[in-house]
């Protein structure tokens, strides 16, 4: 596994010119709250430890959350 | 040491871009939570960010979840003559005040270089039969004039069980290492897009020490496999509709060794009701399969190698709704310039089908719930 924190990052070092590039002048969107993964941050975190009590699947997001005797 | 291993990567990471800006702030926020099986969770939860200098923040939460009457009645089932009540945590509930208290504290400390970002923390919380103590630390990178970032989180967790009553368990640990990698895109003007990968593995005591299954010939306690693996594979995508509006959407295929296959779809729709004021409303759904091991309650004997009677080990489904809001005030009060706060609230009702498991144990055909959030922060 910890070799993956290196291979990662140079999978992308040669790439950037492929990737899609929206130019900074047109990003006005993504500057609003509500275009964010997390727009609800403070619900999205007490969420992931409820539907992670009340059924098997957990995962799904980029953030870390504790665990708790009731999984 | 995984947090030596990401430290060393976050050194040897090439610099391109700049990332977010760390800012100082304080987030206080307050959620419930209340089902048709007796339990409610009362949970306040305070927050700060605080920068030191221009690339480090330390970042504290405090985080209380009060557990009231969380009785679990062994009822409806056939088998069963007597009825048995038997608490989730204590072994029995308090007639008054809370069952349980869970302390739980997270602190890390962040780092932000150019194009790079990257924190290292620790977790720990504490209730009356379970203690969870947790590293992890995490790396993004933004690149291509910042239309990509890449992401790295690994944590480790090592907790213990401490049963209420006496009872002596296989193991008392909990283990269990992820690893979870993503990478978000822009993809035009008005879409992003969003891959998580997570690797989670578990071993250790995975099931309730107080489940256990009475059949008018036998009672045992639940009995599951001592490791589980899974893999779990995301994609979100941000659709801005209008200058107005946008839509968020998420699915999640996870899959684990005992054979629990599980999709989740989660839509949800922002509208600006004013410059001031943002509603919400989503949609989530969730099925799952049963795991390998799992029969039906009167197909178990004692010849079985596990038993499970958790509901979460058998077929089910479950619906989500919502509405949210989100206010940002644009004028002073006092001297208090509050367009640096941020007001958000939601509620929430979830339901499950109708489970056999479910009515085994909890003597409801489904659980249904309701649970609200509501959180200030302000950014100094």
């Amino acid at each position: 596994m910890r070799y993956l924190v290196f291979i990662l990052p140079l999978l992308f070092l040669g790439c950037s010119k492929k990737l899609v590039r929206v130019e900074t002048y047109e990003k006005e969107n993504f500057a609003k709250e509500r275009m964010q993964f997390s727009p609800m941050s403070v619900r999205d975190e007490f969420e992931g430890h409820l539907f992670g009590i009340r059924e098997s699947a957990v995962g799904g997001e980029s953030s870390f959350s504790g665990g708790c005797g009731c999984k | 040491m995984q947090v030596i291993w990401i430290l060393i990567a976050i050194v040897l990471l090439p610099i391109k871009i700049v990332a977010d800006v760390l800012t100082d702030k304080i987030d206080f926020s307050y959620e419930y939570y209340a089902d048709n099986t007796d339990t409610k969770i009362n949970s306040p939860t305070f927050s700060f960010v605080k920068t030191l200098g221009e690339k480090f923040a330390i970042s504290f939460k405090e985080r209380v979840d009060a557990i009231t009457a969380a009785s679990i009645k062994t009822a409806g089932h056939s088998g069963v003559t007597n009825s048995v009540i038997l608490d989730a945590v204590t072994g029995a509930s308090n007639a008054r005040g809370y069952d349980d208290l869970r302390y739980a504290t997270t602190a890390n400390l962040s780092y932000e270089r150019s194009d790079v970002s990257g924190s290292i923390g620790i977790y720990h919380s504490t209730e009356r039969d379970y203690i969870a103590k947790s590293t992890f630390g995490s790396i993004s990178y933004s690149f291509n004039e910042a239309n990509s970032v890449a992401s790295i989180l690994i944590s480790n967790s090592n907790d213990k069980w401490i049963p209420a009553f006496s009872r002596k368990l296989p193991t008392d640990k909990r283990k269990e290492k992820r690893l979870d990698l993503s990478f978000t895109q822009l993809i035009s003007p008005d879409v992003s897009m969003q891959l998580i990968y997570n690797r989670i593995e578990n071993s250790g005591y995975l099931n309730s020490p107080y489940h256990y299954l009475i059949t008018n010939n036998f009672s045992v306690f639940e009995s599951v496999p001592q490791r589980k693996n899974a893999n779990v594979a995301t994609i979100k995508a941000v659709i801005a509709l209008n200058e107005e509006s946008n839509l968020w959407t998420s699915y999640r295929y996870y899959k684990d060794s005992w054979d629990i296959d599980a999709h989740t779809l989660d839509l949800q729709g922002f509208h600006d009701l004013n410059e001031n004021t943002t509603i919400g409303l989503r949609l989530r759904y969730y099925e799952q399969n049963e795991a390998n091991f799992f029969k039906n309650i009167d197909d178990y004997t004692l010849q079985d190698d596990f038993i499970g009677v958790d509901y979460r080990l058998s077929s089910f489904d479950s619906l989500t709704t919502g509405v949210s809001l989100h206010y940002n005030p644009q004028f002073e009060i006092v001297g208090i310039d509050l367009e640096k706060v941020s007001i958000k609230a939601g509620i929430n009702y979830y339901k499950t089908s109708k489970n056999e498991n479910i009515s085994y144990w909890y003597n409801e055909d489904y659980i249904q719930a309701f649970y609200s959030t509501f959180s200030v922060e302000y950014e100094f």
